[in-house]
């Protein structure tokens, strides 16, 4: 008898090693995963005041336009200050402003074929348009990771072990642009 | 077959082909034991009886030093018999956007971004080599970046990221490796056959090595040539070679 005790508290033991040090293991490669996008981000955020500068000369009539994106990365940059797996929203509605600034920023260059010509901002385009597919790769790595993190902390038996790892549910990066989401409206009318 | 399934079938692979490679070895090697060991069967007490397979022992260790050999330098001499040469910092428009896509599609395979090497070739071509996933090396040649728009080149940098992935990439550097070994072996012993004659005999041992050198011709030392390039001038050097140590397409 004694010794039957002794193994199921063997085995209840070895079972909860194993689940906590799995969730500590996928706390952290979530934590990595944010990096990445993080990393990315940073990039991007640090290629804008260089791209300002090369086409604010040519577009001074375009001030809205540029004005749009420097707030819009100005706010991505605070958010990102804040960006943990818990916090994600706030970075993740951020950037995706930034993304829709930057995208009619690159609407309005091709209207300046002498400005797109020059070598600079050829290299901010390609530059700009690698980063947003580092940021959009990242964001699968870490969306995937996230959830699989969600998953093993919510599932039995493992949610037992959940408490004792600290284990909190991880934000999923979500596009939250509501242009790019909002559905253009037609409207039909009879005069 | 899934990711998983296909990394353990190349696995596996890899492990089969280094010890038939090792088995090829002592196979031979026995073989000259056997014929020694038959030689010396009726030799009188006192004289040489070859009993223990030195042979076979000796070219196992030989088969092992190779093996370790290539897993070390197997990229090196694959990269060396293209021709590629390491893509520098700071390069074209075009060499940039590589540097961005290689980058782009490690992030999305959750490999290690690979070296970058280019080979200058107007057909469009790209490979990886390397006998550690964590270490892969990606060539393309010159014909592919200027073909190619971003989205192609994605794609087929995105095919090579699968070969990393798969464990191909290991595979197919080994087997690329071993065979120019057996190659360069059995082009060493042909030579060896051919000119044997010259070599013994009472003084013209030395007259035979330096009219052999004259005709062999020793291709200029290349330091990434390593083992290869002290045999021999070997299958390396003929140029049909790179085609044929072309790990991927």
């Amino acid at each position: 008898m004694f010794y039957l005790i002794l193994i199921a508290l063997v085995v209840v033991g070895g079972w909860f090693i194993m689940a906590y040090n799995g969730l500590i293991a996928l706390k952290n490669q979530t934590a990595n995963a944010l990096k990445q996008i993080d990393v990315q981000l940073k990039r991007r955020h640090d290629l804008i005041p260089n791209l300002m500068q090369a086409v604010q000369g040519a577009m001074d009539f375009e001030k809205d336009t540029l004005a749009a994106v420097v707030q819009a990365r100005n706010t991505a940059v605070v958010a990102a200050a804040g960006l943990t797996p818990q916090h994600v929203a706030a970075s993740a509605q951020a950037e995706a402003q930034l993304s829709g600034a930057l995208g009619k920023l690159m609407a309005v260059v091709e209207a300046y074929p002498d400005l797109k010509a020059t070598g600079n901002v050829k290299q901010f385009q390609e530059e700009l348009a690698s980063t947003e597919n580092k940021v959009s790769f990242a964001r699968q790595l870490y969306n995937d990771t996230a959830t699989e993190y969600n998953t093993r902390q919510q599932q039995f038996p493992t949610n037992l072990a959940a408490g004792m790892a600290n284990a909190s549910p991880a934000e999923l990066w979500e596009i939250e642009d509501s242009a790019e989401r909002a559905v253009p409206k037609v409207e039909f009318r009879r005069n | 077959m899934n990711l998983f399934e296909q990394q353990a079938a190349n696995r596996r692979k890899s492990r089969w082909l280094v010890l038939v490679f090792l088995l090829f070895f002592a196979w031979l090697g026995l073989g000259g034991d056997y014929l020694l060991w038959q030689y010396t069967l009726d030799a009188p007490r006192g004289e040489y009886r070859h009993v223990f397979p030195w042979a076979g022992v000796v070219l196992a260790l030989i088969a092992t030093g190779l093996v370790a050999n290539i897993r070390r330098t197997g990229a090196k001499k694959v990269l060396w018999s293209t021709g590629a040469r390491p893509l520098e910092a700071g390069g074209t428009d075009e060499e940039r956007r590589l540097e961005n896509v290689v980058e782009e599609m490690a992030i999305a395979a959750g490999v290690p971004r690979p070296s970058l090497y280019l080979i200058d070739d107007p057909d469009p071509n790209a490979f990886v080599t390397g006998t550690d996933p964590l270490k892969p090396h990606l060539a393309v040649t010159t014909g592919l970046l200027t073909l190619l728009d971003r989205d192609e080149l994605q794609g087929v940098i995105a095919h090579e990221m699968g070969h990393v992935k798969n464990l191909d990439m290991e595979l197919m550097t080994l087997v690329a490796g071993l065979a120019g070994a057996i190659a360069l072996i059995a082009d060493g012993l042909g030579r060896v056959f051919r000119h044997g004659p010259r070599l013994v005999g009472g003084g013209g041992w030395r007259r035979g090595r330096q009219k052999e050198r004259q005709g062999w011709q020793p291709a200029p030392h290349h330091p990434a040539r390593g083992l290869a390039g002290e045999l021999a001038p070997g299958p390396l050097d003929q140029p049909d070679a790179r085609h044929g140590d072309q790990p991927e397409a």
